[in-house]
């Protein structure tokens, strides 16, 4: 009995090894179109929606959460009918009802965008099927830009709060990348900002300003853009509007290339088989320079034209 | 026809991290930034490049950026692991930062590529706007908007076909 029970399980094996990649391609073959999830009916979701389903060159469904998971109730088995191939969650809301929706279906894929402090939520945790893009720039997309405007900056200076601690490793391993050293001063108060930038003076070469909640004050601001001008340093910060108020430079991610970004990811998945894990969650890789000519040429910064060739917007 | 350097075609390169022991044989499974090419741009790759190192682009996996820059820092900073870049372009930001190419190192170079024409398809436009692109387009250094495209562009001059 016994000697027929083992090539009957190998049997068993071998027909299993064959049928189920078959039958997995049969269940990837009839997957319905890519559903679009959106938080809300902003323009800026909506915006994202449409570059997307332009570029993924494949057929979508969009669905809308208005705001409220509970807004439409059936809204998860209205979406999960149609048989998604893949979800593209737009904004936090809707990353998080894909999250919730797909955790007993983790066969299908969800790629989010447009979530602002994406770690918050915990989206890639305990699911395989996860990928993303940060809504944040990564700091060392903001340095290498930085390092177009001014090549011989070796020390970088920042003030973080508890805020940003999390991301001053990333930080510092970037920015190794590139040759550049940063120099970091603690703040426990937005009070403290001002006693911590005056530690840096004089040891570093340009100034780094992060969107940390407690530096990142009207008053810091203010004084911050004097200092930058009476220490004649590079200051850069991450906002569009800081370069507008006087920041020399400001290296903010290219809202328009998410979608784009995110297409590229949902064809990597469901044409070339690439995992969501594998892929994790990515930096947005578009960015957008603005140049302040102004504040440039008090700090006594020369500008190259061909610098300027690599500038989203030129304040002149 | 865009002419630059003499020339109406330009050339590719394959950039890894200056680290990374990829090999071009082993591109596959690896993502790649580069700017959007379309389906005949893809096919033009796949002569120039990818052919002889052993692919096919539709096999490949592509992040795609708006600028070569972009695609370049994103390897720069090892958001992915290769980084199809025009030379000219590689060239010009190396200019500009010598350091950046110390963090990558070419693995293949195109064959020439031909320029982007300036081209409109007949009927579509009307022939008064057809001349007002040409005007724009086509005066030359001195012309004011034209040169700051043409710089842009690092265009040196137009030759018609």
């Amino acid at each position: 009995m016994n000697k027929h029970k083992l090539p009957r399980k190998i049997l068993l094996l071998l027909l299993l090894a064959f049928i189920l990649p078959a039958a997995l391609s049969v269940q990837a073959a009839e997957a319905g179109p890519i559903a679009i999830l959106l938080s809300d009916s902003e323009a800026a979701y909506e915006q994202q929606a449409t570059i997307f389903s332009e570029e993924v060159r494949m057929p979508v469904q969009v669905f809308n959460l208005h705001g409220n998971m509970a807004h439409d109730p059936k809204l998860k088995k209205k979406l999960l009918a149609i048989r998604p191939s893949l979800i593209f969650a737009l904004g936090a809301k809707a990353a998080y009802a894909a999250k919730l929706w797909t955790q007993d279906r983790q066969d299908i894929p969800v790629i989010f965008a447009m979530v602002l402090n994406w770690q918050r939520y915990r989206l890639p945790d305990g699911s395989r099927n996860i990928a993303g893009i940060a809504a944040e720039i990564s700091p060392g997309s903001q340095f290498v830009n930085m390092s177009m405007l001014a090549p011989a900056t070796r020390r970088l200076g920042m003030v973080y709060s508890s805020h940003s601690e999390n991301m001053l490793a990333k930080a510092r391993e970037e920015a190794a990348l590139l040759g550049i050293e940063l120099v970091a001063e603690p703040v426990e108060r937005s009070g403290d900002f001002q006693r911590a930038f005056k530690q840096l003076s004089g040891k570093v070469d340009a100034f780094w300003l992060l969107n940390d909640p407690v530096i990142y004050t009207l008053e810091n601001m203010d004084w911050l853009e004097e200092r930058c001008f009476k220490e004649k340093l590079l200051c850069v910060g991450q906002s569009q509007n800081l370069a507008k108020l006087g920041l020399a430079l400001t290296v903010n991610p290219d809202v328009a290339q998410i979608g784009t970004q995110a297409a590229a990811m949902a064809r990597n998945i469901l044409v070339h088989g690439q995992k969501p894990k594998e892929i994790g969650v990515m930096a947005p890789i578009g960015t957008q320079l603005i140049i302040n000519m102004r504040t440039m040429a008090r700090i006594d910064l020369p500008v190259s034209p061909k610098v300027l060739d690599l500038a989203t917007s030129v304040i002149k | 026809m865009p002419v630059r350097q003499g020339v109406s075609t330009y050339r590719k390169v394959l950039l890894v991290a200056a680290d990374s022991e990829l090999t071009a044989d082993k591109l596959g499974g690896t993502t790649i930034a580069m700017t959007p090419v379309g389906q005949a741009g893809l096919a033009a790759l796949d002569e120039a490049i990818f052919r002889r190192l052993g692919h096919r682009g539709r096999d490949l996996r592509f992040i795609t950026t708006a600028k070569d820059s972009d695609a370049l820092f994103a390897l720069s900073l090892r958001q992915v692991k290769a980084a199809l870049v025009s030379q000219d372009n590689l060239e010009h930001i190396g200019s500009i930062n010598p350091r950046i190419l110390k963090t990558v190192k070419i693995i293949a170079v195109s064959d020439p590529l031909p320029l982007p024409v300036l081209c409109y398809a007949i009927g579509a436009v009307p022939s008064t706007e057809v001349e007002r692109m040409r005007r724009a387009m086509l005066a030359g250094k001195d012309g004011g908007r034209s040169a700051q495209i043409m710089k842009m562009l690092q265009i040196d001059a137009w030759r018609t076909p």
